[in-house]
């Protein structure tokens, strides 16, 4: 591990000791905006938003494993907030778009977390097919255009400031950015199982835009779902380690019939066979970060399984986790359902399973 | 974390890319490469294998150079085995040797036994096999109940191994038996070097589910073995076996991914061969998402292997996750071979007639009866899981494991 990651994962254990104990983050959680202002702008606020945003461009140019070491921390404790969106959506459009006018009046303010943006794809539950997107650009006079339809289940919406959009457009499929203040644009907040998440609907009623407001084809989108789920296998690797770790210490403690449970086989199995899984979709997590920096010709397949292994794992370390721990682990005092919400949130957060295993059979099984 | 090639592992890949180019003809058991039939001509296709992997010098690639190795990094060794990973070859009888007797000669032998046994395993000219398990000493291999009574300048040693592959082919036997009976079982064990033409040695091979043996008993009757043949220090022997067995596993981490790999390959081959209800049955979801679980493990299998390796060098512990491998595969193994059977149905299981060409579908039952012994073999996944448990997790011990 370099000096920069042992630092950054370092404070970021540093700001979750001070501002999100499980009692904080369930009181957060409780309220509408999910997040305490001070501990939010706290976190959007430490620089680490331009971990993997390049030197040129204002950031420290760390790549996805740097920004990764915090999003783990971040995951162990289920902290709430809008930083993976801000960092692995909002950032990367602005770094990624050949939009160099909207680039500078965004990408600054970003990067030190005054202002942020969230990143609206999906019409429907899964990925978005770039041939057959619901939401439409239709073209208006002087090359402008009018944007109309709904996108779902859009991370962080509410408190957004900009909102990067993927329509279908006569050109093609297009992602333009709006404020969320323009007019005919709607915010709506969906309130979730997952109480640390926050998703959103957004309506677009005419919503005027012109070639200024472009930032990319669908190409700038497929950009975007490679550092989204380096960045959601992070959180989700962070999350599985600390329910092992608990659960782990747990059997230890644990005493049944005169001795701790996990002297008993039947607990001991599924907790090594977690095992092997766990660090089999660290191992996918580790190398989707590197072949993404590294602009590897397999990064795709590779985010895909990272994502897919890691979502998975997540949820598999709950439920075993939930089983190993008997009653204790069922009730709404114990911490275990914040993470098991969290793990099956993970996984249908930009798409479902079948989306990224699909991905898997093309482009890895040539299928 | 970095996984980059580093220049040097660059060079040795494309050293042996050059190589298999020049070496390999494409799969063992194609018209390309016809594989024989029958024990002897296997085995004599399986030597003549290692004997031209020897030639290039990449028999024993973690070995030193002066035994015929290259110095190879861990991380250098599981790119042979990811390069070869491409190809079916035929399996070398010096795997045992290579793997298992080599290292722990290198470890506790004496100058003598090292000049003298190490050179024949790499150039195949000397075949090992592994005498540890026994009838009542199974996943309980202390407690092994083979002697060897010392009796002036040799020992004398009577008993029974089992499960030993390649015994019918060896020359030499990496042999565990007690040399101690009154102490506890872990003590009096020692390590011995057999020569399998020795008076008394009798092998028998076992025949398995699938009709084949690949594995023997071998029975011990007063066999007369020098004392010039003890390896390591007299009722030292379970340090040697658990060096042993050290040593396995990273050359197991790196087997199974290969081997997992290219299974694989041939999965997906049928998968794309075949049809159902005039569809490719690529184009059945289940099928779909089946193939692409398959290839996260294979995917998974050769990440674990890199982290284990990376920045490694061979004398290093490979860590908790190399304890991994071997369970993960076992079971993805099994289930990859049921789906290949149950996409098949009963072209899987036809012996004769039209349909069961040879090599042909037919092959695929057999291939998943082999899969069922993956959890059973070089330890069973119930000890592995206990292993990690107690060993890695700290769980402590189970009950009934007292001593």
């Amino acid at each position: 591990m370099s000096d920069e990651i042992r630092m950054l994962r370092d404070s970021a254990a540093t700001l979750v000791a001070n501002h999100f104990s499980s009692d904080s983050v369930r009181r957060m959680t409780a309220t509408d905006a999910g997040i305490d202002p001070a501990a939010g702008r706290a976190v959007l606020e430490q620089g680490w938003l331009g971990i993997a945003v390049p030197e040129a461009l204002g950031g420290a140019g760390l790549g996805h494993g740097a920004l990764g070491a915090v999003l783990e921390v971040l995951g162990r404790s289920f902290v709430p907030g809008p930083f993976w969106s801000a960092a692995t959506l909002g950032v990367p459009a602005l770094v990624h778009t050949a939009n160099a006018a909207r680039r500078e009046q965004w990408l600054p303010d970003l990067v030190a977390g005054t202002r942020r943006v969230t990143v609206a794809l999906q019409d429907g539950s899964g990925l978005p097919a770039p041939g057959a997107l619901a939401a439409v650009a239709e073209p208006l006079s002087g090359g402008r255009r009018a944007l109309r339809g709904i996108k779902r289940f859009v991370p962080d919406l509410i408190g957004a400031d900009g909102i990067a959009v993927a329509v279908a457009d006569p050109d093609g499929p297009t992602v333009f950015l709006i404020e969320a203040d323009r007019p005919g644009v709607r915010l709506d907040p969906n309130p979730l199982t997952d109480g640390t998440s926050r998703l959103g609907t957004l309506s677009l009623d005419d919503v005027e835009v012109t070639a200024a407001d472009r930032l990319g084809d669908w190409s700038l989108v497929e950009r975007l779902l490679l550092s989204a789920n380096v960045g959601l296998a992070a959180l989700a690797t962070g999350g599985f380690d600390a329910v092992f770790e608990q659960v782990v210490g747990y059997a230890k403690e644990r005493q049944q019939f005169g001795v701790p449970i996990g002297t008993f086989q039947a607990v001991q199995h599924p907790l090594a066979d977690l095992f092997g899984e766990l660090e089999s979709a660290r191992s996918a997590y580790l190398y989707a970060a590197w072949a993404v920096d590294h602009e590897a010709d397999d990064r795709r397949r590779a985010v895909a399984l990272a994502r897919l292994a890691t979502t998975r794992a997540y949820q598999r370390a709950t439920t075993v986790s939930l089983q190993a721990h008997g009653g204790i682990a069922f009730t709404w005092e114990y911490d275990l359902h914040l993470h098991l919400k969290r793990a099956l949130h993970f996984g249908w957060t930009l798409g479902q399973e079948d989306d990224y295993a699909e991905i898997i059979a093309r482009d890895g099984l040539d299928l | 974390m970095n996984f980059s090639l580093a220049p040097t592992e660059l060079a040795f890949r494309d050293e042996l890319r050059a190589w298999i180019q020049k070496h390999i003809p494409g799969d063992f058991g194609t018209p390309r490469w016809p594989a024989p039939e029958g024990h002897g001509a296997k085995l004599a296709a399986g030597v003549a294998w290692a004997k031209k992997l020897n030639e290039g010098r990449w028999a024993a690639v973690h070995w030193p150079a002066a035994y015929g190795g290259r110095d190879a990094s861990p991380m250098e060794q599981f790119i042979l085995y990811d390069e070869m990973a491409g190809y079916r070859t035929p399996i070398p009888p010096t795997v045992i040797g290579l793997g298992m007797a080599g290292p722990v000669l290198m470890h506790y032998g004496t100058d003598a036994q090292r000049e003298r046994y190490l050179r024949k395993i790499v150039s195949a000219d000397e075949i090992w096999c592994q005498g540890f398990s026994e009838p009542n000493a199974g996943s309980d291999v202390a407690n092994l109940s083979t002697s060897a009574v010392a009796s002036g300048d040799h020992y004398l040693v009577n008993g029974q191994k089992i499960w030993t592959s390649f015994g019918s082919d060896a020359d030499w036997c990496l042999l565990l038996a007690r040399t101690d009976p009154t102490v506890p079982k872990h003590k009096g064990i020692s390590c011995l070097l057999v020569d399998m033409r020795t008076p008394g040695v009798e092998v028998r091979p076992i025949r398995q589910i699938t009709g084949e043996s690949e594995f023997t008993e071998v029975f011990f009757t007063n066999v007369v073995v020098p004392r010039a043949n003890l390896l390591g220090r007299e009722h030292d022997g379970w340090r040697v076996a658990i060096t042993t067995l050290m040593h396995e596993r990273a050359n197991i981490a790196a087997l199974v991914y290969a081997g997992f790999k290219r299974e694989l390959r041939e999965v997906v081959g049928l998968a794309k061969r075949l049809t159902r209800h005039g569809r490719p049955l690529t184009e059945d979801p289940v099928v779909r998402r089946k193939l692409v679980d398959y290839y996260a493990v294979a995917e998974t299998l050769r990440i674990n292997n890199i982290r284990m390796r990376v920045g490694k060098s061979a004398a290093d512990d490979p860590g908790p996750i190399g304890s991994i491998f071997k369970l993960v595969w076992a079971t993805a193994n099994q289930s990859m071979h049921r789906l290949a059977v149950d996409v098949l149905g009963p072209a899987a299981e036809l012996l004769a007639g039209p349909g069961a060409e040879s090599g042909g579908h037919g092959d695929w039952l057999k291939r998943y009866l082999r899969t069922l012994a993956n959890s059973i073999e070089g330890g069973t996944s119930e000890i592995l899981r206990g292993i990690v448990a107690e060993r890695i997790l700290g769980l402590g011990r189970t009950l009934g494991k007292a001593s």
